[in-house]
């Protein structure tokens, strides 16, 4: 083999190395994803329930890793008082904030985190009896 | 053979310094929302806020949606999600990102009318999923229009619960936004020729896009000279629309502002007369403390009957839709702070709404919790007459 084929040779192990190198570079970022947060691949082929629920947790985790240096938040009312609250920390027993698209902006006043997280309004005092 | 080596070497080092394929842009992601960098990893939007957070989540959220073998569930777990989220960005901002998400997700799959009811959330959440259903509505628009409004009405009777239906008919105020370059007027007359039923709330669409345009939202193009101003805007509608349009105005010009004292309402409201007043009172009714118990005490304090009955027609019941029923009988049951009149107004107007939010329901397990006699009658009144315009409500 001559030395300039030599040359050549080379020359196309190189850039076939550097497109191999490219292409592992680019590869799916799931794994570095795994230690930040969530992982959507998981819930990509499932339907329904299952779906929705996969959607849920790994919306969560992810969410978790966004918000990581907000403080939390307690603001809920004692159990069983009737009272309304703003937020509760315990989001498995199904109690949710008050809110909704409409009046979520309302309370926007920072565009990142939402006043009623922060702000503690009065509750409704005892009504007068007609 | 030296020139075809030397022909492969150079190709293969022009691939690799331009990252091959790899760069194009996915087939599944949209024109405007999915940039090639979307990976559906919401953890790359931290730190991001207003329009940039925006417009980063609809990118990442987009690519989640897109890619999911069944997109319902997958709006309905970051719903969920997004709930439950303490930060509340995603949540604040879902129902206009879902927007977004939605109509370019339609208008990649060729979405057509006859399969629109399959693929609109079947809950009545008003944030993540409200907003997906708007933006699947807006994206048939077309079709919607040489359907006629017959068939429009027809698709939105179709929707499983009331405020679906009511979120249906929403949507297309939207739709007509979008057929008429984000032009209130000829909208509002696509919206009546829906019927005296729909009309009003398919205006709060309009208006709900009209503020989107002005904010350059949801690919809408700004208007040259936007009335950005409540009264100059909603003083020059139609009648029958000006209790929406003030609905609307507030929740968009007065973000962070909340109205917490009688004279707040004045403050926001002097010199208006009538009509004009007593929707303005509303739209600061809207504005006022989130705990609904709160409105009704706030409302209480007004002087003028009219004005109370003004406030009480924005009370948010929608706020409690995540909450136990007793906590929305507690809230009609808080009518009795009024006298006479105004009370069986305030039962009736929550017993509707209420209505709304339960579907009917309360009916059952609320108004036989009220008083016997006018609280009881005025409540189921107000059940009854859910199926008719809202007009202020959203």
């Amino acid at each position: 083999m001559s030395s300039t084929r030599s040359l050549i040779l080379l020359g196309v192990l190189v850039a076939a190395g550097a497109l191999l190198y490219a292409g592992l570079e680019r590869r799916d970022p799931a794994p570095q994803r795994l230690l930040t947060g969530g992982n959507f691949d998981l819930c990509s082929t499932r339907e329904g329930d299952d779906a929705r629920s996969c959607y849920t947790r790994e919306t969560a985790r992810e969410l978790a890793a966004v918000s990581d240096a907000t403080p939390d938040v307690t603001l809920a009312a004692p159990s069983g008082s009737g009272e309304v609250t703003f937020a509760s920390l315990d989001t498995t027993t199904g109690s949710q904030p008050l809110l909704c698209d409409l009046h979520a902006r309302v309370g926007v006043v920072d565009e990142q985190v939402p006043s009623w997280l922060g702000w503690t309004e009065p509750l409704a005092g005892a009504s007068p009896v007609s | 053979m030296i020139s075809r080596l030397a022909g492969l070497a150079l190709l293969l080092l022009v691939l690799a310094a331009c990252g091959g394929a790899d760069q194009q842009p996915r087939a599944s992601a949209p024109a405007t929302t999915s940039t090639p960098e979307a990976t559906g990893d919401l953890a790359s939007c931290a730190g991001m806020v207003g329009d940039e957070g925006r417009g980063c989540y609809s990118a990442e959220l987009a690519k989640i949606v897109d890619d999911a073998k069944d997109p319902l569930a997958a709006v309905e777990g970051i719903t969920a999600a997004a709930y439950a989220d303490q930060s509340g960005f995603l949540l604040a901002n879902c129902h206009g990102i879902m927007h977004t998400v939605a109509r370019e997700y339609a208008l990649r799959t060729h979405l057509t009318l006859a399969k629109l009811m399959d693929n609109l959330p079947a809950t009545n959440d008003p944030g993540c999923s409200a907003g997906y259903a708007h933006g699947l509505v807006t994206a048939v628009a077309p079709e919607i229009e040489k359907a006629g409004p017959k068939v429009a009405n027809q698709l939105c009777a179709e929707a499983e619960t009331r405020y679906q239906r009511y979120s249906c008919t929403h949507g297309f105020g939207h739709a007509f936004m979008r057929l008429n370059s984000d032009q209130i007027q000829p909208s509002l007359q696509m919206c009546r020729q829906l019927g005296s039923g729909a009309a009003p709330d398919c205006s709060q669409g309009v208006y709900h896009d009209y503020w989107f345009s002005v904010n350059g939202i949801d690919a809408t193009k700004r208007p040259e000279n936007p009335v950005t101003e409540p009264r100059e805007l909603c003083g020059a509608q139609p009648a029958e629309f000006v209790r929406p349009c003030w609905y609307r105005a507030f929740v968009e010009t007065q973000q962070g502002r909340r109205v917490g004292a009688p004279e707040d309402f004045e403050d926001l409201c002097g010199g208006l007369e009538g009509l004009q007043r007593q929707a303005c009172v509303t739209g600061a009714s809207v504005i006022g403390p989130p705990d609904p118990r709160n409105q009704l005490t706030l409302c209480s304090g007004l002087s003028s009957a009219t004005d109370v009955v003004a406030c009480i027609r924005g009370t948010k019941v929608q706020n409690l839709l995540q909450y136990p029923d007793d906590m929305k009988v507690d809230l009609i049951k808080d009518c009795r702070q009024f006298k006479g009149s105004l009370a069986a107004t305030c039962y009736r107007w929550l017993g509707k709404t209420l209505g709304v939010v339960s579907d009917g329901k309360l009916l059952d397990y609320g108004c036989p919790k009220l008083p016997k006699g006018a609280p009881r009658k005025a409540c189921a009144a107000g059940v009854k007459s859910m199926d008719g315009p809202l007009v202020t409500f959203s």
